[in-house]
């Protein structure tokens, strides 16, 4: 039964959550860009500080001092961040396993970390994500900035690790691994899904987002004529 | 320079400087045009990337099905509408009509290039469409169909391509496309003639395939003339859906009217030349007949010609929106009916195969026609095809604020582009899922457990006939009726397989031959029995020796010194697995479908839940997976024998894969061809004097009625004869564990 279940979840699911993941990005990179020329278009001001916008990128990368009128810079939270990230994307990257998949699936292959390695990684990016999760709840500045989304991801994205540690690891598991793997399956199916409709986008749209906001300046030369009669107040004094 | 700066500007004003605004209305129907065409896209790649047979119903004997009969041939009738206005407005100067001439040509440009993409959808090796360019072959009528497509496609794309200059920056060019208009069109209506009637042409090589109340002599002018009706009630339809689209004022019902009075006319005089040809070939008395294409055919009558000519007869239905939409669409549907039933339907009868399009297929159709109904939107939104477009400004709405304090608390809404793609790609995704897997799609063929057979050898006149005869009857070669006949009775394997189809196996025979050539080994000391009861031999060495017995020679007096039997008495000699080279747990000289359970596709013979199970659970995985470092797979896994100690019979015939498990059993038929033939063309290699026709096909596979041998009387198992488990009924273990056995569950033999 759970076989059949988890035949179903690495099989069309995933094709299903996979497309939905490579597609939706695909699209957000197109409509973001197709709104990148339309404000370069309406823009009456069509010049970009491309140097800046870079360097703002890159330093944003690394927020260690970076938020401005907060009265205490965390930068340990920054770098506990960029640990979280390291191991998000290098655990399930290089697991010998995964790759394993890609080359019965498609045939590519790459060089897998030693399992060990991954294990250690593994634990490592569980640890961060709830240090991370836990500095979130605790600091009132950032529980105040937090949504839905902020307090929900985190712990999302360590369902998978959790239960691809266990699946790893039989002996610890406290289920069969077949549920075990289901678990794992699943909840990376809907990490896939989820991710071109929520901030877990940030991942291909980052270097665009410096971008978008220095061009949310450069007015359409008739704006304000515009916001006008999006108000109806065209005939009002400003 | 300057002119690719001007264009790059004209397409910027045109994506964002356009003064239409969608309504509700036009947002919907786009929605669903997209999600449509989001499911064609995603059957359009997997058709293109795994090929017609994983994604269609179509067979080699009916190689065409709803692509052609819908997207094509029907495809290009639809098309019609653009010659049929351009010849009423410019040749015949019915300038009234002006005003749907425009979307006339769009239409059939776009109906033009659905066909295209349909057709590439369809053909096979569709990377080779260009062929008809280079390669002539004039004495094809879908050569000279490919050129009249490419032609008037290209007479279409010129017609309406006014239009587009119109607006762009080019003046010089759209002077010269207008100067152009009336050759164009003379040219488009000459071209348009010889597709419609060439494509009823391309049926008349199949007059004993369609059935012969669609086939005629006259398919090229029936073709020709229910396609100018078509044209005409798709030029209806086509006005009535996009005024109701967009919203636009009840123009033209009047124009429609006169269409609809054409129409009628002209599907009349279609009718009538088609019953006259039936009534002049005396095909008439087929409409009495009870069949099928009886029901089919009146239903085709009705719905493309007597109900649209009764609904426009009357003026009040043929000035009516309803009326017009009812008759056009009836005819639209009754006409393109008529195209499958030419190009498919009616040739069911005479192919005796049953088709039903796939889900994929009418995937791909319809969200062809989506698409070209999205880009005929995206012409009329742009573009002055209706006339000057007055554009319908709506308000797309304040971002909503609550009142007192004004705070700001929800979207504008999704723009138009972020609706569309959202809704393209969540239906690619949703087509994806449903699209059949790698192999899942396969259907399977389960082997038939064998049948013990009585039958006897015969040999006439001291000439052996390779052939099982039975030994009672009245048989010419009866030794009753022929006394130069003998029979030898042998019991022998019948493997049946699911299309009634058998080969006759002398398992005995075959047995005690090599039984008798082990026993010679034995005394000339080339095989050494072992202490453990088993014994070691080279496969080899046995052929060799097979040559120097005959099985005319053979009695069938040995029969005790079977696996089993020698077995148990202690005096195994082995030989069984010489063919039988797997054994299954507990079990000896396991029978060949336990492991080869499909009679074509290989078969994965490992249950992975199953060993779970079997062995604890979670804390069984380093039994096998002893490594911890590696990835857990079925390479790095022990090897099955370090458990399995007696799984593989060596110094069998089969020589194995050092793990084999590693690789799925092949099919039963590919096992049986490969094990049988490996010796007997051995056998025929090494003397071709005696045994020159052993490896032939007809050696195994002869000519025998199935009906004769199933009277034959059943021989007694061997197990009834002698008291002991027969090798034949041998034990197959029930439980294989589950997924990914369970398909194959229903195929191990039931006891």
């Amino acid at each position: 039964m759970i076989e059949s279940y988890l035949a179903w979840a690495r099989g069309p699911l995933f094709v299903f959550s996979f497309s939905v993941l490579i597609l939706g990005i695909v699209r957000l990179i197109v409509l973001t860009d197709i709104s990148v020329v339309r404000l370069i278009y309406e823009a009456s001001d069509k010049k970009l500080p491309v140097k800046a916008l870079i360097a703002a990128t890159l330093k944003w990368l690394f927020p260690f001092k970076q938020v401005p009128g907060q009265p205490k810079n965390r930068p340990w939270y920054s770098i506990v961040s960029i640990l979280f990230h390291i191991g998000l994307i290098l655990t399930p990257v290089f697991l010998g396993a995964h790759i394993l998949l890609w080359k019965s699936g498609i045939g590519i292959s790459w060089a897998a970390m030693p399992n060990n390695v991954e294990d250690v990684l593994a634990l490592f990016t569980i640890a961060v994500g709830l240090v991370l999760i836990f500095g979130r709840v605790v600091n009132v500045f950032s529980r105040s900035l937090s949504k839905f989304q902020d307090f929900s991801l985190p712990p999302l994205l360590l369902v998978p690790f959790i239960s691809g540690f266990l699946a790893m690891h039989p002996a610890l598991d406290p289920v069969s691994y077949n549920l075990m793997m289901l678990f794992h399956v699943l909840s990376a199916d809907l990490i896939f899904i989820l991710i071109p409709f929520t901030k877990m986008s940030h991942f291909v749209l980052l270097p665009t987002s410096q971008l978008i906001s220095e061009l949310g300046w450069h007015f359409p030369a008739d704006m304000g004529e515009k916001v006008a009669v999006a108000l109806h107040k065209e005939t009002e004094r400003i | 320079m300057k002119s690719v700066k001007k264009l790059i500007q004209f397409v910027l004003d045109l994506a964002f400087n356009s003064p239409y605004r969608s309504t509700a209305r036009v947002r919907t129907v786009k929605g669903v045009l997209w999600f449509l065409a989001g499911l064609g896209t995603a059957v359009g790649i997997v058709r293109m990337v795994r090929g017609l047979g994983a994604t269609t119903n179509l067979t080699d004997l009916t190689p065409w099905g709803l692509w052609i009969g819908f997207d094509v041939v029907g495809g290009v009738a639809l098309a019609a509408g653009g010659f049929v206005i351009a010849a009423t407005v410019y040749i015949f100067h019915l300038h009234r009509y002006h005003a749907i001439a425009r979307p006339a040509v769009l239409t059939a440009f776009l109906g033009y290039g659905a066909v295209i993409v349909g057709l590439i959808f369809d053909l096979g090796r569709w990377w080779d469409i260009w062929h008809p360019v280079v390669y002539w072959q004039d004495h094809s009528a879908l050569f000279e169909v490919a050129w009249c497509v490419m032609l008037y496609f290209t007479v279409l794309a010129l017609e309406f391509a006014p239009t587009v200059f119109e607006k762009m920056p080019f003046p010089r060019i759209y002077k010269a496309l207008k100067a152009l208009t009336l050759p164009l069109i003379i040219l488009g209506i000459m071209l348009s003639t010889l597709h419609q009637s060439s494509l009823g042409t391309l049926f008349l090589i199949m007059p004993f395939r369609i059935y012969p109340l669609w086939y005629s002599g006259l398919l090229p002018w029936l073709f020709f003339i229910s396609a100018i009706g078509l044209g005409l009630a798709m030029v209806i339809l086509e006005s009535l859906v996009s005024n109701w689209v967009y919203q636009r004022e009840e123009e033209g019902t009047d124009l429609l009217a006169g269409l609809a009075r054409a129409c009628a006319v002209v599907l009349g005089l279609y009718m009538a030349i088609r019953l006259g040809d039936l009534a002049y070939n005396g095909k008439l008395a087929l409409l009495a007949r009870p069949a099928w294409e009886t029901a089919d055919f009146i239903i085709e009558a009705c719905l493309s010609v007597v109900f649209p000519i009764v609904l426009f007869s009357i003026p009040k239905v043929r000035k009516s929106k309803g009326g017009l939409f009812i008759g056009a669409s009836s005819t639209v549907v009754g006409i393109v009916l008529n195209r499958i039933n030419v190009s498919g339907i009616a040739t069911i009868a005479a192919t005796r195969t049953h088709y039903f399009p796939a889900w994929t297929e009418f995937a791909i159709s319809i969200g062809v026609v989506a698409a070209a109904a999205l880009i005929f939107f995206f012409f009329v939104e742009h573009f002055s095809v209706y006339g000057p477009e007055e554009a319908s400004h709506e308000d797309t709405g304040l971002p909503a604020q609550e009142p007192v304090s004004n705070v700001y608390i929800g979207a504008a809404g999704i723009s138009n582009t972020a609706l569309y793609s959202l809704i393209f790609v969540l239906s690619l995704s949703i087509g994806v899922y449903f699209m059949p897997g790698k192999g899942h799609d396969l259907r399977r063929t389960p082997v038939q457990p064998p049948e013990t057979i009585n039958a006897g050898k015969v040999s006439v006149s001291g000439q052996t006939l390779y052939g099982l005869m039975p030994v009672a009857g009245s048989d010419p070669v009866d030794p009753k009726v022929n006394p130069n006949t003998h029979v030898t009775n042998s019991p022998a394997l019948l493997l049946v397989n699911n299309d009634g189809r058998f080969v006759i196996f002398e398992h005995k025979a075959h047995q005690i031959m090599i039984e008798r050539i082990y026993d010679a080994l034995q005394k000339e000391h080339l095989i050494t029995a072992g202490s453990d009861n088993t014994a070691s031999y080279s496969g080899d060495t046995v052929i060799e020796k097979l040559s120097t017995t005959t099985l005319d020679a053979v009695t069938g007096q040995t029969y005790a010194q079977t696996c089993d039997g020698a077995q148990q008495a202690g005096t195994n000699t082995g030989s069984c697995k010489l063919c039988h080279h797997m054994n299954y747990p507990f079990n000896q000289a396991t029978s060949c479908r336990t492991c080869h359970r499909d009679m074509y596709l290989p078969t994965n013979i490992f249950s992975h839940g199953f060993h779970v199970a079997k062995m604890d659970g979670n804390r069984s995985c380093i039994k096998c997976h002893k490594d911890p470092a590696a990835v857990k797979s079925l390479q790095t896994a022990a090897p099955c024998t370090s458990c399995h100690k007696f799984m593989i019979a060596h110094n069998s015939l089969i020589k194995l894969h050092d793990r084999p498990l590693e690789m799925p059993a092949v099919g039963y038929m590919d096992a049986m061809h490969g094990l049988c033939r490996s010796c007997h063309r051995r056998m025929a290699l090494l003397y071709p004097q005696r045994y020159r026709n052993l490896e032939k096909c007809a050696t195994c596979h002869q000519v025998n009625n199935p009906d004769y041998l199933k009277g034959l009387p059943q021989y007694p198992s061997p197990g009834e004869e002698n008291g002991q488990r027969s090798i034949l009924s041998m034990d197959v273990p029930q439980n294989r564990g589950s997924y990914p056995l369970k398909e194959n569950r229903a195929l191990s033999p039931s006891r």
